[in-house]
């Protein structure tokens, strides 16, 4: 048990008091409103409930949802627990395994692979656990799924490409700068694009190199493919920070302007900078914040419904925000100051 | 308080401590007094962390590291790294799903592919390690980088399959969550590959090659060790252990993700240094590579159960090992100097003051010169002659320094051949009544030469104690013996904490170090009779064979030891407050016995052992040449009597030929004299004495038997 | 005697030439079969590509030559480049925050020194664990999402990754200084001597009179330092720095850079010209590879294979006396 949670549960446990002694005090003749009645209903459901959150690590986005998930459970007596596997899967699973014994009841988890957590979510289930999956799916479907639609983000950067380069309005070469070859997200999103580059001869895919997520193999990804094909006319990087360093590649080509990038973005305020800077065209945002509240909604929703655990699986696909200029600053949620 | 003092110096917590940090499992007590402490810790700090469900946990996610870090450790113990083992790891994961659940290979057929790709790894590995002679640091990281590549690769072509990959059968889940007594499966097996492992690598010859060739390679070599092999056999061992604990990571996780056994290699090299084993190879064990595992494992998966944020959990891990190790290094290269610091441990010994030696005294100790009149026999041809003894055919042995038994011939003692060469430091002798010489050993044990000049072992240890910290049965410096009429063999061990060498400080201490032992030839069993024994040395049954009588050097005393009558296996106080040390005691022809005295009580010696505290800063302090010795430089010996009275005594003042004499032997009128430190041996006509009388006689002569036996007993042998 | 002195007079070719012969032969084989390789503009993307494995290499062979290794190089580059780019962020003149962050290098690599020379840990172990604190620390303190984006408005340090007249990239000047001063402190200073003598005999150096627990702290200062310049030429290519590249294979390429051209990692061997050499066969290969746009995977296979071959080549031409060779190697 950590200290937060400590700190968090003692402080549930004195809101519960108080609404106790506030309901005693309203006395039975309330009991008939329908209105006290739901949110009596309520706060039986939710309050002093615990959940569970295992992201893959604390980075930028998973901080954000943890931000706001533990801003909303504070505000309805929910107990949170936080594990920070620190992008160790072995860790991960160690901890939900761990998790799962210490029977919380809800566990939101996020997964690093299809596969990694398919076993114990299903465990988790059968001990009488609600089971939220984020972002990244695994092969077991749970009683909730929030998070981005992957493929359709390839498909809208695609998209969007092809309305600038294809149809012979640029030179139609296209690179792709992947995350890691193995990763869902990075696999899935390459596939919809490739999928969607499909539909117009004219576009080229001359490149789609993993960079491991490192923003200096981007950079120097692009710095070659930028040799080798000096009519680039558009990158798609499937995420922000990592594209940074093809972007400053570009800008070191001289190129800044001319070869087009675009991003798929968590919407951390650094990916909405470097739009400001020019350095990116467009970003798609999926908002951290707004998954952060989905995810809430959705344990929320699962503690009311009451339905056995595993009985019915709920999907959250959230909505992406195209960030195109300093207007769309709002779509980028801010970090707040520790 | 003085009877806290006498209790203080008696169980000298010192001594306990020197004892403890001579032991061998005190190398590893740093890393693991570590992981008790990282358990307790989180025993205090997680509800329900010993619980029977979170120990069962604990142990399911510990036992694939486990492995690993066992793999890397049996590379580091040939004296190379084997930074490969992450990447096989995660191969081996992979290749147990796609054989198992995309070929769908029966399960036996799985595990023989998957340990033989790890063999096969482990053959690249060695094979260019050991026969091409690259460098291990470099090819096996080549060799991560190649495997690792290729597993990216294939888990890429095969995330779809894997993904909606089937059930893998009963074994499958038996491995991957199933009990074996209570005990998750994979954890079964780390138990019983970890003992198979640690038996390997400790008590069979291949493995002992590797430790062997970890420790020096030159040496390995010159003892004959194929060095190339035992290199070989160590990767491919290696690459078999860490493809295990993917089969059990497979069977467990069921999943072949992308950070797979990244980075195990670094948990696992850190969990080797962490328990103590040497990166440059041959020292440590498997347990120690255990005991590091565990810490790193247990520290991570607390850290993380606390809800500690993944930055902190990575800073703190990184102090916790610096500091560990670092702590660890220091405690491992001062262990040997702290244990010298304090190894010696003095007790307390009073002393009353002792009879007069001055000529003038009256008393049976009075100085006289009647050892002048010794002729010296042997002069400048042996060296050392600690003990004498003399056969049927009046031919002289004598125990020379070189670890060999020489003999004068009769009559005039002056050809000298070398009887026997047994080695180490021959001491005091007997002979049986088969005329064969036993003999104690320093440093080796009690042995016995036939009349046909073979050597034989009698014995070399004893059964040992079991409340002593101290591992004493064996043999560490057996000094005199003799034989009851039974054939059993008494002999004293003068001091099972030091070599002959440093006697000196074995006397600074005082302390009862020593011990009498019985072996018995017709069973073939040694016994312990009497253990806390203050140096004792001489040993002689007694003229009826009822007792042994044997010498406390530094009490200056003299007990006897029933063996038969009503006081049967009692020790009594036969002499006491002699003004000497004394040493062996032998047979007189008048039924009395001789005692050599191996030097004389001082003053201001007697107080130095009134006070412990002295002699530790003596020690400690100042040089050896300027400590404060016993006083050798004397030559006398004394004749008692079966009630404990002294007789007679023979003096050699100043010690001019006869110093630090340690033995003596009475034989047809004549007594024979041996020193520790001589240069000849004494030969001295004893007026009045039985000029018939001999030892052998004495002991065997009444019986004639001997013959016979001796027959039997060549025939046997 | 006489045949002893004939040996050694006879030329063998030194492990850095026989690399550089093997970057030439790669090199012509692209430049035949590959469209676009041997071109000025590729020639320049090759080197730019390389120069911070280059430099990064450079301080880590100060090391290697003094027997030891440095785990913690990139952990330490990484730590004292965010908190440099947070001190600029944070409103501090650029060349304040630079040299802040060159003192913090310093101070890393002084103490993996102590740590090594004085409390006595095993190189490798005192640097990997040195390595895991100063990052979990630094992201605990100062950068809380591991990674920190230059302000806008810092061109100047930008130029550092820039192209310059011609598209000459920076990164590549930079690399050539480090590769000159590190060659001359080693080959021309008296510290450079002995940073030799202590890596080809610990026991022999300190008996002689070299003090060598200060010169093992002042090699991983300097290892820390020259990597902490390679940070910065991270920063300005991509405007950010993420402290994950820590936790990358990264330093297995370094150390891999380092070996190739004949830095043994017994100490004491090889010089500034083996790390060129092996930086070059190395972005020989990538080039090559990326142009034919294989994988990231089949390149490392191919890497791999190549250096595997000239690992036991090199044993098959320079064969060690493993009797006599230092355990660890």
């Amino acid at each position: 048990m950590s200290k937060d949670g400590f700190g968090r549960g003692r402080l549930g446990l004195v809101l519960l008091t108080i609404l106790a002694a506030l309901a005693g005090g309203a006395g039975p003749a309330a009991a008939a409103d329908p209105r006290e009645e739901l949110h009596a209903a309520f706060d039986k459901a939710v309050k002093g409930k615990t959940v569970a959150w295992v992201p893959v690590w604390l980075g930028v986005l998973e901080s954000e949802w943890t931000r706001v998930m533990k801003a909303h459970f504070d505000d309805y007596g929910i107990k949170m627990i936080v594990r920070d596997p620190n992008f160790k899967s072995d860790v991960q699973l160690q901890a939900v395994s761990t998790l799962i014994n210490e029977h919380p009841d809800v566990l939101v988890v996020q997964n690093p692979t299809t596969t990694l957590l398919a076993r114990e979510i299903k465990r988790a289930e059968e001990a009488g656990i609600y089971v939220v999956q984020v972002n990244m799916a695994s092969n077991s479907l749970s009683d909730a799924y929030v998070g981005v639609d992957v493929p359709k983000v390839g498909r809208s950067l695609a998209h969007e490409i092809i309305q600038e380069c294809g149809g012979g309005k640029g030179s139609g070469e296209v690179a792709i700068i992947e995350g890691e070859a193995t990763a869902a997200y990075s696999l899935d999103m390459k596939n919809a694009a490739m999928a969607e580059f499909k539909t117009d001869p004219s576009i080229k895919v001359v490149s789609s190199q993993p960079a491991n997520w490192d923003a200096n193999k981007a950079g120097d990804i692009t710095t070659t493919v930028l040799q080798q094909h000096p009519n680039l006319c558009a990158i798609l990087g499937v995420w922000g920070p990592m594209t940074a360093g093809a972007a400053q590649a570009v800008k070191n080509a001289g190129k800044q302007g001319k070869v087009k990038i675009y991003v798929a973005s968590d919407g951390q305020p650094a990916d909405c900078d470097l739009l400001e800077q020019g350095l990116f065209t467009e970003n798609l945002s999926y908002r951290a914040d707004t998954q952060g509240e989905a995810i809430v909604n959705a344990v929320i929703a699962l503690l009311q419904n009451h339905d056995k655990p595993g009985s019915k699986h709920i999907a959250y696909y959230t909505t992406n925000y195209w960030v195109k200029s300093k207007a769309d600053r709002a779509y980028c949620f801010t970090v707040p100051k520790e | 308080m003085s009877s806290l003092r006498r209790f203080w110096y008696r169980h000298s917590p010192q001594l306990f401590l020197s004892e403890l940090l001579e032991k061998r499992w005190m190398e590893p007590i740093v890393p693991f007094i570590l992981m008790c402490v990282v358990f307790a810790a989180f025993f205090l700090l997680i509800p329900g962390y010993t619980s029977w469900v979170n120990l069962r946990q604990l142990m399911r996610d510990f036992a694939e590291q486990a492995f690993v870090a066992m793999a890397m450790a049996v590379a580091v113990l040939a004296g190379g790294i084997d930074l490969s083992v992450g990447a096989v790891f995660a191969m081996a994961n992979f290749l147990a799903l796609y054989l198992l659940e995309i070929l769908g290979l029966p399960f036996p057929v799985m595990v023989a592919g998957v340990l033989l790709f790890g063999a096969a790894v482990g053959a690249v590995n060695g094979g260019l390690i050991a026969y091409a002679k690259t460098r291990p640091f470099l090819t096996t990281m080549v060799v991560l980088i190649i495997v690792r590549a290729s597993y990216n690769k294939l888990t890429a072509a095969f995330t779809g399959e894997l993904a909606s990959a089937g059930e893998g059968g009963d074994a499958w889940d038996f491995l991957g969550s199933g009990y074996v007594l209570g005990i998750p499966t994979n954890m079964a097996c780390l138990i019983v590959i970890g003992l198979a492992a640690h038996i390997f690598l400790t008590r069979l010859r291949p493995g002992l090659h590797i430790m062997a060739v970890g420790s020096s390679r030159k040496a390995a070599r010159h003892a004959g060790i194929d060095i190339k092999r035992a290199l070989f056999s160590a990767y491919v061992i290696s690459g078999v252990l860490t493809a295990f604990a993917g089969i059990l990571y497979a069977a467990r996780q069921n999943s072949s993700g992308t950070d797979t056994g990244v980075g195990w290699e670094v948990n696992a090299l850190a969990g080797v240094v962490l328990g103590g084993i040497s990166l440059a190879g041959g020292r440590g064990t498997i347990a120690r590579a255990l005991i590091g595992a565990v810490i790193i494992f247990l520290l991570i998966n607390g850290l993380v159960q606390l809800g500690t944020h993944g930055s902190l959990t990575t800073a703190a891990i990184g102090f916790i090992l610096l500091a560990a190790v670092g702590f660890n290094v220091k405690w491992i290269k001062n262990k040997s100097k702290v244990l010298q610091k304090i190894y010696v441990s003095p007790t307390l010994v009073e002393f009353r003051p002792p009879p007069s030696i001055a000529r003038d005294a009256g008393t049976a100790f009075a100085e006289n010169d009647r050892l002048h009149a010794a002729e010296a026999i042997a002069l400048d041809r042996i060296e050392g002659p600690e003990d004498v003894i003399l056969d049927r055919h009046d031919n002289l042995y004598t125990v020379n320094r070189n670890g060999s038994i020489i003999r004068f011939l009769a009559p005039g003692y002056e050809a000298r051949e070398e009887f026997a060469r047994i080695g180490g430091r021959p001491l005091g002798m007997a002979m049986d009544r088969d005329e064969n010489i036993i003999v104690c050993v320093a440093g080796m044990g009690v042995y016995g030469v036939r009349p046909d000049r073979t050597v034989f072992k009698v014995t070399d240890e004893t059964n040992r104690s079991w409340l002593r910290l101290k591992d004493d049965s064996r043999l560490y410096l057996a000094d005199d013996l003799d034989i009851a009429p039974d054939g059993k063999i008494y002999f004293s061990e003068a001091t099972i904490r030091y070599d002959l060498a440093d006697w000196a400080l074995d006397g600074f201490e005082g302390r009862g170090n020593g011990r009498l032992i019985c072996h018995d030839p017709a069973t073939g069993r040694t016994r312990t009779i009497l253990k806390n024994l203050a140096f004792p040395n001489g040993v002689c049954l007694a003229h009826d064979g009822r007792a042994v009588l044997w010498a406390s050097t530094w009490l200056c005393r003299i007990y006897r030891y029933w063996l038969a009558g009503e006081k049967a296996g009692t020790n009594e106080l036969l002499v006491d407050n002699l003004p000497g040390y004394p040493d062996n005691i032998n047979r007189a022809s008048d039924g009395c016995y001789w005692l050599a005295m191996v030097g004389i009580r001082s003053p201001v010696y007697d107080l130095a052992m009134a006070d412990p505290g002295f002699r530790v800063r003596m020690v400690k302090q100042i040089p050896p040449d300027e400590w404060l010795c016993p006083g050798i430089n004397f030559g006398c010996i004394v004749k008692f009597d079966d009630s404990g009275t002294v007789r007679e005594s023979l003096w050699d003042p100043g010690g001019r030929s006869h110093p630090t004499i340690t033995s003596m032997r009475e034989h047809k009128g004549h007594l024979y004299i041996g020193g520790l430190e001589n240069n000849r041996i004494g030969r001295l006509r004893l007026p009045g004495a039985d000029p018939d009388w001999t030892s052998w006689n004495s002991y065997w002569g009444r019986t004639e038997a001997a013959a016979p036996r001796r027959a039997r007993l060549e025939r046997v042998g | 005697m006489a045949e002893d002195v004939h040996r050694r007079t006879a030329y063998k070719p030194s492990q850095a030439m026989a690399v550089l012969g093997f970057t030439l032969v790669a090199a012509v084989v692209f430049s035949l079969t590959l469209p676009g390789f041997l071109s000025v503009g590729n020639l320049f993307a090759l080197t730019r590509g390389i120069s911070i494995l280059g430099v990064l290499a450079l301080g880590m062979a100060v090391v290697v030559i003094g027997r030891g290794i440095d785990l913690s190089q990139i952990a330490a580059l990484a730590v004292s480049a965010a908190i440099a780019v947070t001190l600029i962020n944070a409103g501090y003149s650029s060349v304040a925050a630079i040299l802040a962050g060159l003192a913090l290098a310093l101070l890393i690599g002084a103490v993996n020194g102590l740590l090594i020379a004085v409390v006595e840990i095993p190189a490798l172990f005192a640097t990997l664990a040195s390595g895991l604190f100063v990052l979990g620390v630094t992201r605990a303190l100062v950068v809380p999402h591991y990674q920190v984006f230059l302000a806008a408005g810092h061109d100047d340090l930008l130029m550092l990754g820039a192209n310059i007249a011609g598209g000459l990239p920076v990164p590549l000047l930079i690399f050539a200084a480090c590769a000159v001063v590190v060659h001359l402190f080693l080959s021309r200073t008296v510290l450079g001597h002995f940073i030799y003598a202590h890596g080809d005999n610990e026991a022999a150096a300190r008996l002689s009179g070299i003090n060598v627990r200060p010169l093992t702290m002042l090699e991983y200062a300097l290892s820390a330092s020259i990597g902490y310049v390679g940070g910065l030429i991270m920063v300005a290519s991509t405007s950010l720095m993420h402290l994950q590249i820590a936790e990358s294979t990264l330093i297995f390429d370094v150390i891999l850079v380092v070996v190739l051209g004949g830095v043994s990692l017994v100490g004491g061997r090889g010089n500034v010209l083996s790390v060129v050499a092996g930086t070059l066969l190395i972005g020989v290969l990538l080039n090559g590879m990326t142009i034919m746009n294989l994988d990231t995977q089949t390149q490392d296979i191919i890497k791999g294979v190549v250096l595997l071959i000239a690992i036991g080549l090199d044993s098959y031409v320079h064969p060690r006396e493993e009797e006599t060779a230092k355990q660890g190697d």
